[in-house]
């Protein structure tokens, strides 16, 4: 769930174009609707005529409506009716045992070669000299990034060593490089066909919306099921998690490809498959890479959860260390997890900033050319390319010295040499069993502080209120800003909470997600005010953020139930942490995104700072604000199930008790309340959203 | 005005073309052609365009943005599929030709140049310029070679390996050209090629274009917004507004005759001492035969009452200027002939600019004349003021030139 933030913006912003006709359709529907009951309102208080303005008018409607559907609430009852519950797990769990009894024919030839190629990379790896294959790894850093990142994996590597999780990080590493490989082919391929059809493509961004909406763990579930625990299972989980980046950056690179360089291209005569391979493909690399670099940092982020249903490696060094306590050893694998990620973020990333043509169009270049212009073509060559060049030469001499020195031919870096072996989980288990001594009561007045008056009175209130007073509101704030179908969707979709029994649970983590973001704008917005102000507090903050978004969610809460101990409270902190950086990186953007001319002609009437930020650059800078906000939304209800592995109650927690008890319906059940519940969340949102950029007269009416 | 051509002189007609934007074009097109009004919802960017194109022409299409020029030149070639009409190429309908003809079409007889350039940044410039030649099937050698020789044409040799981020507007603009002159087409399509360049590099291009078109016999058509560029570019311009034709003409026409506002708006600014002709603004002047005696030719002056004339040889080849005073200063029977002073003399068809300095050098007139050498009329200082910055009604006043 790491790059997920970056991505998401990416998404928002394309997707705002394109829709643009509907909802204007929708808010017209609105509109006539709206003047409608208006008019029926003035006929209902017709004694009262004009002076009183429509918007008091509007008021007392919904008032009205309100007061009306408490005392509909109030004769109905409170809690979500039992006797409306739909066996909908069970019934999913029985077509699923169908499935595996009838079916494995089908996926099984699947899973075994997947499990094949797993091992033979494995094996394949294990074979390779260690050192040389340490080598290798640097050196592709080193020709990709720069010295920097091939110090860093150095340090990594050295880290890795000397604390004995050489092994662990060879299994993450070819797991992540297979799912990779195979969620990279798939998701082109994919994305590639949806721009030949429209009709698929149409279906491809549904597919990947749902996939992108719907919580990884309830998918975790019935493949557990299906394949049952280990690599396999784990690599498919991956697969599927970190296919939906790479096919969307595809589908969007290629769209964007400018239609000048198209027409050219058709203007010269190509054939569709010519403009693809020819112009369409190779415009879209820079984005179609950066949506390899989101799958990649997709796939590292599921490295603990993939460790959860079986598979090996330093998530299953994590997972199994913070379920017995461990936190020493937890840490000491999150800090690999952790270096690996920013290491392979920045490989896969930008790199180096090339004019984006490779060694070996340079190199025919330099072939098919003669005369004078040669010796300059050689020397930009060689200094284009002196890494590139540079670590093939290292390569090559240390491939051949290693494979003459036995010593190093058959070098073992699972147990570390004893002069580099270096552990800190002992101490670190000191410290915290010190810190929970000796500040623990401090602490546990917070924590408990914040459990009472906080969280509790959320939930309270929330389940304090009759659910279809919850039903009415929510089905009818749909119907102003999304239309009829809006509505229908978001009745659906809690109607559909409610009949699998998942009322309260959904209650709860909403008031938890809600609080959680509640606390990250607080504490976001004004620090991206102030970021937006100064360069050196950007360049200083931003480097934070991404190291933010790049870490596997399992890892804010390390550090966290380290001090804080288990419990909702611990979870909140956690949501916070995760959904902040969106809210402080938008909100800069929005602010300094604001049209320098508009700036300069707010300053040159002489606004103040204050009131430069006020009149102008939050007005003009509100809808991404809101961008940032959605984020934060999302992915606070994404962190339900992360939050529930240290005792957060609610809908994560019931999903959760699926998985480790393997009750495919409870998991089922939850994860599709889950869904909904994040489905309903993003409609308003982004309603709210829209109606804000309509107001604000930014985008042609 | 420009006479309507028969189908197989013009290179590219069109015949009734519409493109339209919308739910149901189709239905659109037919209502409008039933005389039922438009259809709501719907953009007719262009409008039941019928015009000739001729072999090795420069037509320019002109009109503000959003007039549908884009979208009629991308109709022509069917990078924009025409809603209904005909496009003629070669003798051949376009709007009917399969896939496969329509890419050779492209491949071998038209090329386009593009505001934004459209090139491929992921190419070399001369990966660029060969690029419709790789299309073809070129062989590499064969194509890189081409390419180096369109590219020396351009001015851009010594850039072969950059790409195209390395380059400025114009150069970039440049490979462009390249790109389309590569193939060796016969049709020439520019959709506002420079409009997105500065103003000086602007016009180099401008003038390195009219240098290429007359090296290379090839058709040109020309899409601009900019008034000056379609004078100085055309040889023909058609004048467009909502997806119909305003105006057709040469740029003399245009300027001289606007047919309404529309038009008139964008010829008030237009310099005209490149466009009009002298020809067009040349008083006609008395001629006196060489062998008129005195008397005879004072008596000429008298019944037209003009007080000066030009004296022209038995071909009616002007020879010199002659004035009242000068003819009432000889004897009655000395023939004119030896009485004249040496008059300037200026081809009709060039512009008011070729004129300016030979009637600044004297006082005197300068005789006007025409392919054959014949006198048309003569221009004086006056009359080309008059002329160049539009005096309404120039011609009647100062139809006697030494009043
Ligand atoms: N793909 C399209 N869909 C709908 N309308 C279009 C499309 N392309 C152009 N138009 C409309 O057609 C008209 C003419 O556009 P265009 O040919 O680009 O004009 P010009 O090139 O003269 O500026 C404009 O009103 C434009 O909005
Ligand atoms: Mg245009």
């Amino acid at each position: 769930m790491a790059a997920v933030s970056s991505f998401r913006i990416m998404t928002t912003v394309t997707k705002i174009a394109p829709e643009q006709e509907t909802p204007r359709a929708e808010m017209q529907e609105v509109e006539t609707k709206k003047s409608r009951t208006r008019r029926e309102l003035n006929h209902v208080v017709s004694g009262l005529k004009p002076p009183y303005s429509s918007r008091a008018r509007r008021v007392a409607l919904y008032l009205g409506l309100l007061v009306a559907v408490l005392s509909v609430s109030s004769v109905v009852g409170q809690q979500f009716p039992t006797s409306f519950r739909v066996p909908f797990g069970s019934a999913t769990e029985a077509v699923f045992e169908w499935g595996v009894d009838h079916l494995a024919w089908l996926y099984e030839p699947v899973a075994e070669s997947l499990e094949d190629v797993l091992v033979s990379m494995q094996f394949m790896l294990v074979d390779l000299p260690a050192p040389l294959l340490a080598l290798l790894l640097i050196g592709i850093a080193y020709a990709r990034c720069g010295p920097l990142i091939a110090g860093l994996l150095t340090v990594a590597l050295g880290f890795v060593i000397s604390v004995g999780l050489w092994d662990e990080t060879l299994q993450t590493l070819v797991l992540m490089v297979v799912a990779v490989v195979i969620a990279v082919i798939l998701g082109i391929l994919i994305g590639v066909a949806a721009q030949m059809n429209r009709r698929f493509e149409a279906f491809v961004l549904i597919a990947l919306d749902a996939m992108q909406t719907f919580p990884v763990f309830a998918y975790l579930v019935p493949i557990v099921f299906i394949f049952g625990p280990g690599n396999t299972g784990a690599l498919i989980v991956t697969i599927i998690w970190a296919l939906p980046p790479v096919t969307r950056m595809t589908i969007l690179g290629i769209k964007t490809v400018p239609s000048e360089s198209i027409e050219a291209a058709t203007s010269c005569g190509s054939t569709g498959w010519q403009i693809l391979r020819n112009v369409q493909i190779p415009l879209a690399r820079p984005s179609i890479m950066a949506g390899v670099n989101q799958t990649v940092m997709f796939a590292m982020s599921m490295a603990i959860v993939a460790a959860m249903i079986g598979a090996g490696g330093l998530g299953q060094s994590v997972w199994g260390s913070l379920t017995r306590l461990a936190f020493g050893q937890a840490l000491e694998a999150g800090i690999a997890l952790v270096l690996f990620a920013i290491v392979l973020d920045r490989v896969t990333g930008q790199g180096k900033k090339s004019t984006g043509h490779g060694l070996f169009s340079d190199f025919r270049t330099l072939v098919t050319t003669t005369g004078a212009e040669r010796p300059a073509l050689v020397k930009r060559a060689f200094q284009q390319h002196r890494r590139t060049i540079l670590t093939a030469a290292v390569l090559f001499a240390g491939t051949i010295y290693i494979s003459m020195v036995p010593a190093l031919r058959f070098a073992n870096f699972e147990t570390p040499p004893e002069s580099l072996r270096l552990s800190f989980a002992d101490p670190v288990d000191q410290a915290v069993d010190w810190l929970n001594l000796n500040l623990g009561f401090i602490l546990d007045v917070v924590v408990d502080g914040i459990q009472g008056y906080v969280l509790n009175g959320v939930t309270a209130l929330l389940l304090a209120i009759p659910w279809p007073t919850v039903f009415f509101v929510v089905v009818g704030a749909s119907l102003l800003l999304r239309g009829i179908r809006g509505a229908a969707l978001a009745a659906a979709g809690l109607l559909g909470i409610g009949v699998l029994g998942m009322w309260e649970a959904a209650a709860i983590t909403l008031g938890i997600a809600g609080a959680a973001v509640l606390v990250a704008l607080f504490i976001g917005l004004p620090i991206g005010a102030v970021m937006s102000r100064s360069i050196k507090l950007e360049r200083t903050i931003r480097p934070v953020l991404d190291v933010m978004q790049t870490l596997p969610v399992f890892l804010f809460v390390i550090p966290i139930v380290v001090v804080l101990g288990t419990g909702a409270v611990a979870g909140l902190l956690a949501t916070v942490l995760y959904c902040l950086p969106p809210v402080i990186r938008l909100t800069n953007v929005a602010l300094r995104g604001v049209d320098s001319e508009t700036v300069e002609a707010a300053t040159s009437t002489g606004a103040t700072v204050w009131q430069l930020l006020r009149t102008v650059k939050i007005p003009l800078g509100m809808p991404t604000i809101m961008i940032g906000i959605n984020q934060a939304i999302i992915l606070s209800l994404a962190m339900a199930v992360v939050s529930a592995f240290i005792g957060t109650p609610g809908l994560g927690q019931a999903l959760l008790t699926g998985v480790v008890t393997a009750r495919l319906d409870l998991g089922i059940e939850a994860g599709v309340a889950m869904f909904l519940l994040a489905v309903v969340v993003d409609r308003l949102v982004t309603g709210v959203n829209r109606k804000i950029q309509a107001h604000s007269h930014l985008v042609p009416a | 005005m420009s006479k309507a051509l028969t189908a197989d002189e013009a290179i590219v007609s069109c015949r009734n073309l519409w493109k339209v934007y919308g739910p149901d074009p189709h239905r659109y097109v037919s209502a409008h052609n039933a005389g039922v009004g438009a259809l709501d919802g719907h953009t007719a960017a262009v409008r039941d365009l019928t015009f000739d194109v001729r072999p090795g022409e420069k037509l320019v299409v002109m009109g503000l943005s959003g007039s549908g020029k884009s979208t009629l030149i991308r109709c022509l070639t069917r990078l924009v599929e025409p809603t209904s009409g005909e496009v003629i190429i070669g003798g051949r309908d376009v709007t009917k030709m399969e896939p496969a003809e329509l890419r050779g079409l492209r491949r071998d007889e038209c090329s386009m140049v593009f505001q934004h350039f459209g090139l491929f940044g992921h190419r070399t410039v001369l990966q660029n310029a060969a690029y419709g030649l790789e299309i073809k099937g070129v062989s590499r050698k064969e194509r890189e070679q081409r390419a180096r020789d369109v590219l020396d044409t351009v001015g851009l040799s010594g850039w072969e390996n950059r790409y195209p981020s390395e380059l400025s507007g114009g150069m970039k603009q440049r490979v462009g050209l390249a790109r389309a002159l590569a193939s060796d087409p016969q049709i020439l399509f520019f959709d506002e090629p420079f409009s997105a360049l500065d103003p000086l590099i602007r016009r180099d291009l401008q003038d390195e274009l009219l240098r290429l078109a007359k090296d290379i016999k090839k058709t040109f058509i020309f899409i601009t917004h900019d008034m000056a560029e379609a004078l100085k570019l055309g040889d023909r311009i058609i004048i467009m507004k909502d997806g119909q034709i305003v105006q057709v003409g040469t740029p003399e026409e245009i300027l001289l005759h606007p047919v309404d506002d529309y038009v008139r708006r964008f010829t008030a600014d237009a310099s005209r001492a490149h466009i009009v002709r002298v020809g067009t603004v040349a008083s006609e002047s008395k001629s006196i035969s060489v062998e008129t005696s005195a008397f005879d030719a004072v008596k000429v002056l008298d019944d037209s009452g003009n007080d000066s004339a030009i004296i022209v040889d038995s071909h009616g080849r002007p020879l010199g200027y002659i004035n009242r005073s000068k003819l009432l200063s000889v004897g009655h029977n000395d023939p004119v002939g030896s009485l004249h002073v040496p008059v300037p003399i200026i081809s009709s068809d060039r512009t008011l600019h070729d004129a300016t300095n030979l009637v600044m050098d004297g006082n005197n007139p300068v005789a006007v004349i025409d392919s054959e050498g014949r006198l048309v009329g003569v221009v004086d200082t006056r009359l080309l003021l008059a002329a160049l910055v539009d005096l309404p009604d120039h011609r009647k006043e100062f139809a006697d030139l030494s009043r």
